[in-house]
């Protein structure tokens, strides 16, 4: 066969795809779920490089630092292809990850308080899109969300420590129920872009994965980060503060998952 | 858009059980109702068995003399070359002209029964002059080669030739010595000469077997006459200036050029950079050759005279049929011409020269006949004064003429279904001839015209007479009017040339059945002039989502092609096991829609056998016959055969597709980029990563009933190629394919 000919043929006649919008073997319904890690390369970089406090941990009955741990976080998306290169869904996700409070003076010393864990959850709505000739949800999509977000503190006793410098001394103590923080939960919001792949496992499955770029946005509230803080106890000021920190420096996350489409 | 209802299954299937089928053994042509040659019997191997199984094949039982990569790189490139040739739709097998060739290949080799059993020849419909060898045993005779031939010793001294090309394995030493010599100036003067050197090779050894075989030595040296003019018609007859001349239509001939055209082919050309020696050479040597051979035969022919004629006028009846498809119209005419003085009452010649005059009329509508035509500086021979007349006369000339000799088939075969609906292709062509008016043409034939002219002139001053009584007015309408004598032109001859169609019923309702179309089309237009942006936009929308939606259940998928591009270009292997994927994910995206789909491709030839390799041959023809020619709407050269496809498969639409797919990532640029700006490179790597995969699937759809392409989409993406993935799109083309309008 001619191919080459058969091929000018196709080129010379080709029209652009005004097509249908016909899914993935006729399914128009998706549902993600997948998972996300991050390294903190941009919290760990500002210890390395800006400073920043390092991150204390409890470790054989004392309390040793180090860098951020690798952040993970799960999402469910519901998704439905409203047209075959355009998708719009609603995203549930959840994180979990560490914040460090500076040293607090307490009296004539300084303590080291043990890292917080901190959960966050958001809810964004978001739409999905793809090349004009693509056939969402298969393959290649570029997806941009915007929602809120609401930060918790993992509600679990946690420690300190008498610091001298860059070492602990001394016994490791709980910090006592009175000085647990009690402010509650911040909210914010989160734009949100990602490039993300899903390749066919079977006509109802995909595997998924991608990248994601996040933006958050969380009131700064009043709060100096440069003042020594004197109470054990974490202010909702700056709690707020330090969880919008440490989402600022979330920036890239990776995902992997399933998608099931139906 | 025009929907096409199905047949009913029970009609369908009393249709295709009674039905001949493309299959059929051989039977002596009948040229009066000749029809295009078809393969026949079992498929050869050589055509259904897949490269690269014939690659690993060739691997295993070190059929060259190469290793390692040298061997790998040489059987690609000579499998796969020859596989497209063989899957061209050009190439047939177990036929009349086949079964000839290999007839006078066991005369040549009866002495060598192993060589013989070690050779396969296929016959190529192509109007080159060609024969030739491949590495793996196969020997192509093409039917321009037979046309040209003057004996069966001729055909028998060629087909020696590249008998000898194989024996002494040429091919691989010319690979061999390619890939060690090194490039300069001087590579194609020293290939051409390395080259030269095996041609003569291979007529030394030709000329033993040719002796051997008894042939005589009489019929050598003119074959390289054949040779040498074998760019010409396979006669020189002068075209004559009076050949359309009928009652109804007088052609001038100062149509036609005064002086005669010389042939400018010469023994003793320049062959410095040719592989093979010019004629002269040739002659020399094997004049030297012939005479160190002591006893000569004396036959011409083993197996008859007029068997060698009979199969030379099949081989010059497929000549005009690829010349149709090529849209070289003007030599169809040419060639018919030739062939009706001994086929007077030929149906096919009939057929084709509709279909000939249609093309003519078609491209010169479009303003680009010229381009199928001889350039004026290449004018030789005698068919160069038919080039001359279609380049001379103008657009409503020539179109009312080719309406005229397409009218006049149709008058002689009316119960024809093929020439009838040729003949309704042309009155919308000539319904669609910018400036043709039916006003501008003449009801009196042209003799009468001419003869009533005359006889006024001879009579001046009663017409003077005449002509002073008359008012300024009437004297204006009588200048345009074309019914009076007093105007006639003779150079305007055509306007005396459908005298006879203007008082034709059927003529007059089917050009008003066209006229309105275009009228209505040009309203539409007109109309949508009128629209508002968003009403347009509207509109066009509705008929963009209409575009693919066809209202189809059934369909015929020719030839899935993929192509899967690495640095260095095509994988072939890569790209034809992808294929047969792409086959298996048509069947699974249209079982998923409930769709009849056949497929009808090279990858699954051992399971259609004949009657599909046949089918698939027909449907690439008329896609080659639109590639030719995609300005404009060809009628397809095998209309009856067509339309037995669309009987056995119960559909008219025709789907090609081919998938291309390429995996390059380029990260150079956003490496660099990345020592300035680093975070940016997190986010351009992985998006590049990704965006590595490129993925184009273009889709064409013919509808053989209506003619044409009807649907030409092309998708592009960005995934890896699975067999899901195509699937997956394959369900979704069919989707749309499935869909009723709107």
């Amino acid at each position: 066969m001619k191919k080459s000919i058969i091929y000018l043929v196709l080129l010379g006649l080709s029209f652009s795809s005004f097509a249908q919008n016909s899914g993935y073997f006729g399914k128009k319904n998706v549902l993600d779920i997948s998972f996300n890690g991050q390294y903190p390369l941009f919290s760990n970089m500002r210890i390395l490089f800006n400073n920043a406090p390092k991150f204390w941990t409890v470790q054989d009955g004392t309390m040793v630092q180090g860098y951020d741990n690798f952040d993970i976080g799960f999402r469910f998306v519901y998704m439905r292809t409203i047209k075959r290169n355009i998708g719009i869904g609603l995203e549930f996700g959840y994180d979990y990850f560490s914040i460090q409070r500076n040293q607090v003076v307490t009296g004539f010393s300084y303590v080291a308080p043990e890292k917080m864990d901190v959960s966050s959850m958001s809810i964004m709505p978001k739409i999905e899109f793809t090349g004009e000739k693509e056939l969402l949800p298969m393959g290649i999509a570029h997806q941009i969300g915007f929602g809120v977000r609401i930060v918790n503190p993992v509600d679990k006793p946690y420690s300190y420590m008498n610091v001298n410098g860059n070492s602990v001394f001394g016994e490791l103590n709980k910090i006592p129920e009175i000085y647990k923080y009690t402010g509650g939960s911040v909210k914010g919001y989160t734009l949100m872009y990602a490039i993300n792949m899903r390749t066919p496992l079977s006509k109802f499955m995909f595997l998924n994965y991608g990248l994601r770029y996040t933006w958050n946005f969380m009131s700064k509230g009043d709060y100096n980060p440069f003042s020594n803080e004197s109470n054990l106890q974490m202010s909702v000021d700056e709690f707020r503060y330090l969880a919008r920190q440490r989402k600022q420096y979330s920036l890239i996350q990776a995902s992997l998952g399933l998608s099931i489409v139906f | 858009m025009i929907q096409t209802s199905l047949k009913k299954s029970a009609y369908l299937l009393v249709l295709i059980l009674g039905f001949s089928g493309i299959t059929s053994v051989v039977a002596q042509q009948d040229f009066n109702s000749y029809q295009t040659l078809k393969s026949v019997g079992v498929i050869p191997e050589d055509f259904s068995a897949m490269t690269y199984s014939k690659i690993k094949e060739d691997i295993k039982n070190k059929r060259t003399s190469l290793e390692g990569h040298k061997e790998r790189v040489f059987l690609e490139g000579i499998h796969y070359s020859i596989d497209e040739l063989l899957h061209s739709g050009m190439v047939i097998y177990g036929d009349e002209i086949t079964k000839y060739v290999n007839q006078i290949a066991d005369k040549l080799l009866a002495k060598d029964a192993s060589l013989r059993a070690s050779l396969r020849i296929y016959t190529i419909k192509s109007n080159t002059t060609n024969a030739f060898s491949t590495d793996q045993g196969i020997v192509f005779v093409t039917t321009g080669l037979i046309s040209q031939l003057t004996s069966e010793a001729q055909l028998a001294f060629v087909l020696a030739h590249e008998i000898s090309h194989y024996t002494e394995k040429h091919i691989v030493e010319t690979f061999e010595w390619k890939t060690k010599t090194k490039y300069s100036e001087r590579s194609i003067e020293r290939l051409s000469h390395y080259s030269k050197e095996k041609e003569f090779d291979a007529d030394r050894l030709a000329l033993k077997m040719y002796n051997d075989a008894g042939y005589a030595k009489s019929e050598i040296l003119p074959t390289f006459d054949v040779l040498l003019y074998s760019y010409l018609p396979f006669d020189e007859i002068a075209f004559p200036t009076n050949y359309w001349n009928t009652e109804l239509v007088y052609v001038p001939e100062e149509l036609f050029p005064t002086q005669k055209y010389p042939i400018k082919a010469i023994e003793d050309a320049d062959d410095s950079k040719s592989s093979h020696p010019n004629i002269k050479k040739r002659k020399e040597a094997a004049e030297k050759e012939i005479n160190s051979f002591a006893n000569w035969g004396s036959k011409v022919t083993f197996l008859g005279d007029e068997k060698f004629k009979y199969i030379r006028n099949i081989a010059r009846f497929e000549s005009i049929r690829n010349d149709v498809i090529d849209a070289n119209y003007a030599d169809a005419i040419y060639t018919i011409f030739l062939l009706e003085k001994e086929f007077p009452n030929s149906i096919y010649l009939q057929k084709m020269k509709a279909k000939a005059w249609l093309g003519i009329a078609q491209l010169k509508e479009v303003n680009i006949l010229n381009r199928t035509l001889q350039k004026v500086s290449e004018y030789e021979g005698e068919i160069a004064s038919l080039h001359y007349f279609f380049r001379k006369v103008d657009k409503v000339g020539l179109i009312t003429m080719a309406m005229r000799q397409v009218e006049d088939i149709r008058a002689k075969n009316p119960d024809n279904k093929e020439i009838k609906a040729v003949w309704e292709r042309m009155v919308k062509t000539l319904t669609a001839t910018e400036k043709f008016e039916l006003s501008n043409y003449s009801s009196m034939r042209y003799t009468d015209a001419k003869m009533e002219f005359d006889r006024l002139k001879a009579d001046t001053t009663k017409q003077e007479e005449k002509q002073q009584e008359l008012s300024k007015y009437e004297k204006i309408k009588k200048k345009k009017n074309k019914n009076e004598v007093q105007n006639f032109e003779a150079e305007k001859f055509y306007v005396y040339a459908i005298s006879d169609l203007l008082k034709s019923e059927m003529f007059l309702a089917t050009y008003r059945k066209y006229k309105e179309e275009l009228d209505a089309i040009a309203k539409a237009k007109e109309d949508s002039d009128k629209l508002t942006t968003s009403e347009r936009r509207k509109l066009d929308k509705k008929a963009e989502a209409n575009y693919m939606r066809l209202d189809t259940r059934e369909l015929i998928f020719v030839e899935p092609v993929v192509y899967r591009y690495n640095r260095n270009g095509i994988d072939q292997v890569k790209s034809e096991k992808l294929a047969e994927d792409f086959s298996e994910a048509i069947i699974t995206g249209s079982e998923e829609l409930g769709m009849n789909v056949t497929i009808i491709s090279s990858a699954n030839l051992k399971k259609l056998g004949t009657t599909g390799f046949n089918e698939r041959a027909v449907l690439l023809s008329y896609l080659n016959q639109i590639a030719y020619e995609e300005d404009i709407d060809v009628f397809p050269v095998d209309y009856e055969l067509l339309s037995e496809i669309q009987l056995n498969y119960g559909t008219s639409k025709v789907m090609f597709s081919i998938l291309e797919h390429s995996y390059q990532p380029d990260l150079s640029g956003i490496l660099v980029a990345s020592v300035f700006v680093f975070p940016a490179a997190l986010l351009a790597i992985p998006l590049e990563l990704v965006k590595g995969n490129e993925t184009d699937l273009s889709v064409i759809i013919m509808d053989i009933e209506k003619g044409g392409i009807e649907v030409a989409v092309d998708y592009f993406y960005r995934e890896p190629l699975s067999k899901l993935s195509m699937a997956a799109h394959v369900y979704d083309v069919l989707k749309q394919v499935q869909s009723k309008p709107l």
